[in-house]
């Protein structure tokens, strides 16, 4: 009888080890999953954030501006955009991967530098001219082929907080 | 069994009690793990859904401003309600929301100095079919002095 139940608890034993470090993998895996979810969580949040900084500042700016003008770079160096502002001052739009970097500039002096990080992706710009011209920022994420792809456009019509000031009609 | 003083007897009982006890402990241990992952799993696909939902208004909030900029750019008498009527959203960003329904509305401020009232109102759904709250942007243009 003795020896029968120090049998079974010794099996019962390696049954609650085997369960328990089933439980504990499964603990494991859940924690980390839930530490990326969070971090990916996060990086998308803060890359909302500034987005909405760089899109707001880039309304800003283009409405200002008096002059839009796109500088088409090579490979090495990606296109850059230049709105100048009514007081002289160029401000100069950066795209790189996954971050945009903001310069003013002041008689080709660099007066003022930010960098807008975001969470992957490309940003170009498009100036359509017309009556009054059209600049748009352009945020890509994703692969061309993938189902994830996505564009945000931002439009701003250059010049918009002087279109009182000219007389036309 | 005449032998064995009962001190023994109750030792033994005890040593059973305690082998039963860990069976129970674990079953109620499995149990309160069972609970946690049922509570869990809805509530990380609820944090998705919630994040989805968000990047979602964003393009929405985008979406609408660009509408707004471009028809609050009109001249004062191409601020119409037939001219409303005829927006769109951009091919880009009606492809990031799921079935958006854009409504333009152009409403007469007759009270001086004398304004038009521009409302975009951007609807969509999320996933599982219903609509989200809409995206509002109002807008006033002002007649320029001096024009007819």
């Amino acid at each position: 009888m003795t020896g029968n139940r120090a049998g079974k608890s010794l099996v019962e034993l390696s049954v609650v080890i085997g369960l328990l470090s089933v439980v504990l993998i499964l603990a494991t895996r859940t924690i980390t999953f839930l530490m990326q979810a969070e971090g990916a969580g996060r990086a998308a949040v803060v890359s909302e954030t500034n987005f909405s900084r760089l899109a707001d500042r880039f309304r800003k700016n283009t409405h200002a501006a008096t002059k839009a003008e796109r500088l088409d770079g090579d490979n090495n160096a990606p296109q850059k955009l230049q709105l100048t502002q009514p007081d002289g001052r160029v401000v100069e739009f950066r795209p790189g991967m996954g971050r945009v970097q903001v310069v003013v500039l002041r008689d080709q002096k660099t007066q003022e530098r930010e960098v807008y990080h975001l969470n992957g992706g490309m940003t170009r710009f498009e100036i359509t001219e017309g009556e009054q011209p059209l600049v748009s920022l352009l945020y890509e994420t994703g692969d061309d082929a993938s189902r994830r792809h996505k564009t945000v456009r931002i439009d701003a019509l250059r010049g918009k907080d002087h279109r009182f000031s000219k007389q036309s009609n | 069994m005449k032998h064995h003083p009962p001190h023994s007897t109750r030792g033994l009982a005890n040593r059973s009690r305690v082998a039963g006890f860990t069976l129970i402990e674990l079953m109620v241990a499995m149990m309160m793990l069972g609970s946690l992952m049922v509570t869990l799993v809805p509530l990380l696909s609820w944090v998705n859904a919630q994040r989805r939902a968000a990047a979602a208004r964003q393009v929405a909030v985008h979406a609408a401003i660009n509408v707004l900029e471009h028809f609050s750019a009109r001249s004062w008498n191409d601020v119409t309600q037939d001219a409303a009527d005829a927006v769109t959203l951009s091919a880009d960003s009606a492809a990031l929301l799921r079935e958006p329904r854009l409504k333009v509305t152009v409403q007469l401020v007759e009270k001086q100095p004398i304004s038009k009232r521009i409302a975009v109102e951007l609807r969509w759904k999320n996933r599982a079919g219903n609509d989200l709250s809409p995206v509002r942007l109002t807008s006033f243009v002002y007649r320029r002095t001096g024009t007819p």
